[in-house]
């Protein structure tokens, strides 16, 4: 009886009842009718207890970093700089948009933050170069998805939560599954070079930029501290030291990488023009924001929380005090929209934690389970079929809320069917995450939309050949599992992870 | 008609100032709670001493933030919802199924609020220790010569707020879709955006 919640929160989503109220209805009204209502109370406090967690206070500020960057001139930077790398291939801007969306993914954690940053800006330039707005409004919503499978990410956030999966093993098994999407959509843009007509190639490096003497000397000297950094490694295992060094011989090594580095760094300026590593250097600041977040988390010198908050003071700290592009009268504005979206999230993950118990209580994901493997019992084609299912659950609601619904129903089966946490949860966040640029609902759509002035319709036909790159990508990551779980189990967050899968078991 | 339009606009008036106020809360609970995390690293990396409390209250300070908020996205229609069904449908079936709808989501939170107010009770009791260290560490009680405690319930407090605005936002957009179901829903408008809170 109780496991008719199921259906009946399906008719309440959809005849549109908001989804935390559809979440808390539902169950609510059949712990009613069924006489139980002490576990009413259990899910209100489950809904308080599921919203004060230190984890989420993540949510808020990997948000408000996003908003703070947008507004504070970074995007400008980096799109100068992607522009300088490889905006002189053919199809060269749609290019720089590509790989814009990867880099500032690597900043902000939401999908729309990128659509809106990088359409505002690219969407005319394109224009300007030849290239038709409805095709520069496509690969803008398109190459944006690539924002939360790219660490930092806010649904992974809430996956991890939800799930009880490491928030750190989520963020290193994003990076490959994002570079693909990236690399994938980037073929396809030089494949479609002479259908869609691109204007030629031309040297785009802009010329006259200026760089403040002070932010001149602090790119030169990060630029060779991580170098330095890559480089150390490297000369320890070539002069043989191995084990725990002295201090001495830790200080003597690092001004060796330092030395080589400089050397790297001498022998590169020759090969650049002063335009290009201007422009390269007003990149710098803005480029450590990843680096931060990243090296902060997977490193283990932060948590999550932690890294979100120091790259919130940095994003102000850029914004205001360096570029001097972010106003005072900008911050309440900045502050009460990532208050308000955030807030939003948090009150539903308040409310899946609550729908999460009575999803056991009424053992629906067993009997679900049961169904499924009477179904069928091949990994193989649960694993199809399920990315069928989100795709379809993707177009018509966003990941974040699908996350939070499907995640406590669909995650326990296909672990217990011997699929490893964190590919099952790359698998749904992926899944899902292109289904913000999916037709009808596509969130990702409407923001393009409104920056390009293009309908919906026209853009939802026009994106059409990259949503088939990134549905291959898909497949990809979930049958062969080394893509999702690699990089985790190399830094040691995986320990048990098969990373053949079966589809490589079988062949094997 | 008149009679509705003139409750509408004192409901809406006392709901539109009290989500603006809520708001302006909301920003600076924000910037404390960063401020609050900033302190715990910069205590744990730079002094090498973890402090008890600035996690605890960046917590107690995120539940206020999403309290005062919320109320302001199910007023401004930023609460999540698939409106396909409801925008096939004709205006009058329309403000039917949202009156429907609407009068769900009253019935869900006035239970919530019966189990918050509850819940809010019991509690009382409970000191907070995290942030008791903080009244504690910084002199506070000595400097008032008071004998302050915090409480847990002055965090669950905040579930109480956002569903007593809640319910108020609930009783306008009720009358507005009552306006709409029997005149039409141009003479009953959805309220405007801020545009603070649009970002235009």
């Amino acid at each position: 009886m109780l496991a008719l919640f199921l259906p009946l929160f399906l008719i309440f989503l959809l005849i549109g009842v908001p989804v935390f109220f559809a979440m808390l209805a539902a169950p609510g009204l059949l712990l009613y009718f069924n006489g139980q209502e002490r576990d009413i109370a259990l899910m209100y406090r489950n809904i308080f207890n599921g919203m004060d967690n230190g984890v989420l206070l993540a949510i808020p500020f990997f948000m408000l970093a996003g908003e703070l960057m947008n507004r504070g001139g970074i995007t400008e930077r980096l799109v100068s700089f992607c522009q300088a790398i490889i905006g002189s291939v053919r199809g060269g801007l749609a290019q720089v948009n590509i790989l814009s969306s990867m880099l500032f993914a690597g900043m902000s954690g939401s999908a729309v933050a990128d659509t809106s940053a990088l359409g505002s800006m690219l969407i005319p330039a394109m224009e300007k170069e030849g290239y038709t707005r409805k095709f520069s409004a496509a690969i803008t919503a398109a190459s944006s998805v690539i924002g939360p499978i790219i660490p930092p990410s806010g649904i992974m956030i809430i996956y991890a939560y939800v799930m009880e999966v490491s928030v750190a093993a989520l963020f290193a098994g994003g990076l490959i599954p994002g570079i693909l999407v990236g690399l994938g959509l980037m073929i396809v843009t030089r494949l479609m070079a002479d259908h869609y007509d691109y204007p030629p190639a031309k040297r785009v490096v802009l010329t006259g930029v200026t760089i403040q003497p002070g932010e001149n000397i602090a790119a030169r000297v990060i630029v060779r501290i991580l170098l330095a950094g890559v480089l150390y490694p490297l000369v320890t295992r070539l002069t043989g030291l191995t084990g725990e060094l002295s201090w001495p011989l830790v200080a003597v090594c690092f001004v060796g990488s330092l030395v080589i580095g400089e050397g790297i760094v001498q022998i590169q300026r020759r090969t650049m023009s002063a335009n290009f590593r201007i422009v390269a250097k007003r990149a710098v600041l803005p480029l450590l924001t990843p680096i931060i977040i990243l090296g902060g988390i997977l490193g283990g010198v932060a948590t999550p929380t932690e890294a979100s908050a120091l790259a919130v003071a940095y994003a102000a700290f850029l914004g205001m005090i360096v570029l001097k592009t972010l106003k005072m009268s900008e911050l309440p504005g900045v502050l009460i929209r990532s208050a308000t979206t955030s807030g939003v999230v948090l009150l539903l993950v308040g409310a899946a934690m609550a729908f999460k118990t009575v999803v056991s209580l009424s053992h629906a994901a067993e009997d679900l389970a049961v169904f499924i493997v009477s179904v069928t019992n091949d990994p193989l084609l649960l694993l199809f079929l399920i990315n069928i299912l989100l795709f379809i659950v993707g177009m018509f609601l966003d990941a974040g809320p699908a996350i939070i619904i499907l995640g406590p129903i669909l995650a326990p089966i296909f672990i217990n069917m011997g699929i490893h946490p964190v590919h099952f949860a790359m698998i749904m966040s992926v899944n899902l995450t292109v289904g913000l640029a999916t037709p009808p609902m596509g969130l990702v759509l409407f923001v393009a939309s409104s920056v390009s002035g293009v309908k919906v319709e026209t853009i939802s036909r026009a994106i059409l050949p990259f949503l088939a790159v990134e549905v291959f990508v898909i497949f990809l990551i979930t049958y062969f599992p080394i893509i999702s779980l690699g990089i985790p189990k190399w830094l040691g967050f995986v320990k048990d992870a098969d990373l053949m899968g079966p589809l490589l078991g079988m062949l094997f | 008609m008149h009679l509705l339009t003139r409750l509408l606009t004192l409901v809406s008036w006392i709901n539109e100032k009290i989500l603006s106020f809520g708001r302006s809360l909301a920003c600076i609970a924000m910037v404390l709670m960063v401020f609050c995390i900033l302190l715990q690293i910069f205590f744990r990396y730079a002094l090498n001493n973890a402090l008890p409390w600035p996690e605890e209250a960046a917590r107690a300070l995120m539940i206020w933030m999403m309290a005062l908020v919320a109320p302001s996205a199910y007023r401004y229609a930023g609460f999540v919802a698939i409106d396909m069904v409801p925008d096939m449908l004709a205006p009058r079936l329309r403000a039917a199924l949202k009156f429907v709808i609407l009068l769900l989501a009253t019935l869900v939170i006035i239970i919530m609020l019966t189990h918050a107010l509850a819940h809010f009770n019991a509690p009382l009791l409970f000191d907070s220790s995290g942030l008791n260290r903080l009244l504690q560490d910084s002199g506070i009680n000595q400097v008032l010569g008071t004998d302050m405690q915090f409480k847990t319930a002055y965090v669950y407090l905040a579930m109480s707020v956002l569903l007593i605005i809640m319910l108020m936002v609930s009783l306008e957009l009720i009358l507005r879709n009552i306006g709409s179901l029997i005149w039409s829903e141009d003479a009953f408008p959805l309220p405007e955006t801020p545009a603070i809170m649009s970002g235009s």
